[in-house]
């Protein structure tokens, strides 16, 4: 992805941030409206929006809660979507991990695949960057997205079936995660892994509790460290 | 383990799984293949990877989206 050269860091996360609101817009607002139309008060719409902050994870979680699922597993399939969030912080702590507890508890938060893309391009690029420089950034990054996300899921839930379904919502999902996947699959490991990872997720899609992500997401990792070892080892 | 870039190859991965059921089967749709969605797709991939610019992926992926559902409805 490209990043802009602003001259505050905050400035700058805002600023590469501004692409990802139209589609954290209409991500939000589907939102809403599905759980609204799913019997959910406004105030249970609004409280997970603003608790949980994670679209995907939100979906899988309200799905399960509409096919009467037991607590349990309705947490743990919403666990098994958000599982990724682990890795990202792991990525993160070399980058933030000096930071005081609060405000790594804030980030953590904060964290949704937006705000980490663009943190860890920055990062990377820059490496010379201070620790309170990347958390300005990291923090630009969701001043807008963070109210945008709130703002249209409250929209979605009062607006419900009055958004036409012409304006396809529902693909605001697939074109952001594509739009920022595919600038980052740079080697044969990756791209091994990303196929190995769609054609399981299909074949497994019957699976309760996102178990075909789990395992569709561990049989790539695995794909993708054993074409580099091979690529490696071919090289050397 | 992967050595060249770690951290993306998590988002790569969850990102594909994530989405690959709502490409081909949108519910929208009623889990129809819906040419449309599947044209945008491919669009905001060949975009993303030549271009390795998310907001050019993105925005073809709409435009072609939106020229699809009112071109075919």
């Amino acid at each position: 992805m490209s990043l802009s050269k602003s001259k505050t860091p905050v400035r700058a996360g805002i600023r590469d941030a501004l692409p990802f609101i139209l589609v954290v817009a209409p991500f939000g607002m589907l939102f809403g409206v599905v759980g609204s139309e799913a019997g959910l008060k406004l105030v249970e719409v609004m409280g997970m929006s603003v608790l949980v902050v994670a679209g995907a994870s939100q979906f899988a979680a309200l799905q399960q809660m509409l096919a009467d699922t037991p607590t349990l597993m309705v947490i743990l399939t919403a666990l098994t979507v958000n599982l990724r969030m682990a890795m990202y912080s792991a990525s993160l702590t070399p980058h933030l991990g000096e930071a005081p507890l609060w405000k790594r508890a804030f980030a953590a938060y904060l964290m949704v695949d937006q705000s980490y893309v663009m943190a860890i391009t920055k990062f990377e690029t820059e490496p010379e960057m201070t620790l309170s420089d990347k958390l300005r950034y990291y923090f630009g990054t969701m001043i807008l997205i963070t109210p945008v996300w709130y703002a249209a899921t409250l929209a979605g839930a009062l607006l419900g079936k009055a958004i036409p379904p012409e304006l396809a919502l529902d693909f605001a999902v697939p074109i952001t995660f594509l739009a920022m996947v595919a600038p980052m699959v740079k080697s044969l490991a990756h791209l091994a892994a990303a196929l190995v990872s769609v054609t399981l997720a299909l074949a497994l899609a019957g699976l309760p509790y996102a178990l075909g992500l789990l395992v569709a997401a561990i049989a790539a990792m695995i794909t993708g460290a054993l074409v580099e070892t091979a690529m490696a080892r071919g090289q050397a | 383990m992967i050595t060249q870039t770690p951290q993306q190859i998590w988002l790569i991965i969850a990102g594909m799984a994530i989405v690959a059921p709502l490409v081909l089967w949108p519910e929208a749709t009623g889990g129809q293949p819906d040419p449309a969605r599947l044209s945008a797709a491919l669009v905001t991939i060949i975009l993303g990877s030549l271009t390795r610019n998310t907001l050019i992926a993105i925005f073809g992926g709409g435009v072609t989206l939106f020229g699809l559902l009112y071109l075919i409805g």
